[in-house]
C-alpha cells in the first residue's frame, strides 16, 4: 500500500501482519488486495516523522464557530496565563494587585468548564478558594508563580488525573496559600477535636 | 447524477478507533477485569477469541481488540455524529488505561469507512474520476483503464497524519443457508459496486493520558473529518 516496502534479510523469520503498521485496522477492513510482504524479515525501512508530545492546541484544534467546552478552557487558561505572567513581570506591587484582580475575574468562567475533567475542576475551585482565603491580602510573587505554573500544566493535560491535581494543590499550599473553603476548614477542625476525645 | 459528491453521499461502513501504547504487560493478568468492566455498559458480550497477547470479543455495540500494545473498538452502525460511538469507546478505553495503567498513546487513530453503491461498476468508476481529483491525462496508462480505480493521499507532519482513499470497486454478498433450510431461506448471491471512502485520522505525536478527553476529541475529530473531506470530494476546495 502507501508504505516503504520491507527489505528482507534471508534467515529471519517472522510472520507479516497483513494491516500496514502505520494504519488503524478494523479487522473487518485489512487489505486483502495488496501484495503480500515476504514472510521472511523483519527488517524493514521507515520514515519516522517524530516522536515529539503532542501541541495541547493542534490535538484540539476545530473548525471556527465549533462550540467545545475543552476549546473554551483552553482559552481561557491561555488568558489567565498571559495574566499571571504579567503579574511576575511587573515590579509594582498596585499593578501586580490589579492584574491578579484581572485574573481573578476568570475564575468563574473556567469553573464552568470543570466538565473537562475532575482534576481540572479541583485545581480551579482551589485556586478561587485560595484568593477568597487570601481576604484582599495581596498573593507574593512565589504564590503567584506557582498557580501560574499549575495553570501551565493543566493547560497541556487539561484532563488532568486527581492524584495529579492533589499534588499540584499540595504544591500550592506549600506557598502557604489555603486551599481549603473557610467552612470547610472550621468543620476539619471540629472532626479532629472530635476524634482527638 | 447531479453535482459532485459529498460526505452525506456516502453511507457509514464502519468507524474504529484505535489506542496504541508501550507494551502493556498487565494485560495478562486483568483482561478479564476489563471484561468485567464493560459488563453494565455492553449488551450481549461474547469473547471469539482469548489468548495471553491478544483478546478479541464482540457485543451488540460493536467489536473489540486488546493487543499487548493496542486496543480497538469498531463499530457498524457508527451513526452521522458519533455520539454512541463516543460512549462505547470512553466505555472501553477507560476500562483499559485504568487496569492496564497507560500513561501514555504512542498513537491514537480513527478509521471511517464509507460508501456509496451505484447500480454498475462502470458508474463506481466515473464517479471517482468526476472528482478530478488527479491532474493525469484520462489516457490509457501501463495498457489499464483510462483512469485509477483508486486514489490515495495522506497529509502528515509531526503531530497529525491523514490518510484518505478512494476506490471503486465490486463487493460479493454471500449467504449459504444450510440444506435443511434452503426451502425457507433462499441462498443470497448479490454483486455491489461501491464507491468505497477510507479516511485514517491518526496522532504522530506522543500522547499524554491526561491530554486526552475522549468525549470531546472523537466528536471533534469525526466533524474534521466530515469538514476536510467534503472540501476534498467537491475539487479540492
Amino acid at each position: 500500500m502507501s508504505d516503504t516496502a520491507p527489505i528482507t534479510f534471508p534467515g529471519i523469520r517472522i510472520k507479516h501482519s497483513v494491516r500496514p503498521p502505520d494504519e488503524t485496522g478494523p479487522p473487518d477492513t485489512d487489505r486483502k488486495d495488496s501484495t503480500q510482504p515476504s514472510d521472511v524479515g523483519t527488517a524493514y525501512e521507515r520514515f519516522v516523522v517524530g516522536a515529539t508530545v503532542m501541541d495541547i492546541d493542534r490535538f484540539y484544534d476545530a473548525a471556527p464557530g465549533t462550540s467545545s467546552q475543552i476549546l473554551t478552557a483552553l482559552e481561557i487558561l491561555k488568558q489567565a496565563i498571559d495574566l499571571l505572567g504579567q503579574a511576575q513581570q511587573s515590579t509594582i506591587a498596585i499593578e501586580t494587585d490589579r492584574i491578579v484582580q484581572r485574573f481573578k475575574l476568570l475564575l468563574p468562567k473556567l469553573f464552568q468548564c470543570r466538565a473537562v475533567g475532575d482534576g481540572f475542576g479541583m485545581i480551579i475551585t482551589s485556586v478561587h478558594v485560595a484568593f477568597e482565603n487570601l481576604n484582599g491580602t495581596p498573593a507574593t510573587q512565589v504564590q503567584i508563580r506557582t498557580i501560574w505554573r499549575i495553570l501551565r500544566e493543566l493547560r497541556n493535560v487539561p484532563a488532568m488525573s486527581v492524584d495529579h491535581a492533589l499534588r499540584s494543590i499540595d504544591e500550592m499550599e506549600a506557598t502557604g496559600l489555603e486551599v481549603d473553603a473557610p467552612e470547610v476548614g472550621t468543620l476539619l477542625e471540629e472532626f479532629d477535636a472530635t476524634d482527638n476525645d | 447524477m447531479t453535482g459532485p459528491l459529498t460526505f452525506d453521499d456516502f453511507k457509514p461502513f464502519t468507524l474504529t478507533c484505535e489506542l496504541r501504547y508501550p507494551n502493556a504487560y498487565l494485560i495478562f493478568d486483568k483482561t478479564g477485569q476489563i471484561l468485567n468492566d464493560l459488563k453494565e455498559t455492553l449488551t450481549n458480550i461474547s469473547v471469539s477469541n482469548a489468548g495471553p497477547q491478544q483478546t478479541a470479543f464482540a457485543s451488540d455495540e460493536g467489536s473489540f481488540h486488546l493487543e499487548i500494545g493496542a486496543a480497538r473498538f469498531t463499530s457498524g452502525r457508527p451513526g452521522r455524529n458519533a455520539e454512541n460511538f463516543t460512549k462505547h469507546c470512553k466505555a472501553y478505553f477507560d476500562a483499559l488505561i485504568e487496569r492496564l495503567e497507560i500513561e501514555v498513546f504512542t498513537r491514537i487513530g480513527l478509521r471511517y469507512i464509507l460508501r456509496k453503491e451505484f447500480k454498475t461498476e462502470g458508474e463506481a468508476k466515473l464517479a471517482l474520476a468526476a472528482m478530478m481529483l488527479l491532474n493525469l491525462k484520462p489516457t490509457k496508462r501501463f495498457n489499464n483503464s483510462d483512469s485509477p480505480v483508486e486514489m490515495l493521499f495522506r497529509w502528515e507532519d509531526s503531530q497529525f497524519g491523514v490518510f484518505v482513499r478512494l476506490k471503486a470497486e465490486s463487493a460479493d454478498v454471500k449467504l449459504v443457508v444450510p440444506p435443511e433450510l434452503k426451502d425457507e431461506i433462499p441462498d443470497l448471491d448479490k454483486k455491489r459496486f461501491v464507491l468505497t471512502l477510507d479516511i485514517d485520522y491518526y496522532t504522530v505525536a506522543r500522547v499524554e493520558r491526561e491530554q486526552w478527553n475522549i468525549q470531546e476529541w472523537l466528536p471533534q475529530k469525526v466533524r474534521t473529518i466530515r469538514k476536510e473531506v467534503d472540501g476534498i470530494l467537491q475539487g479540492g476546495k
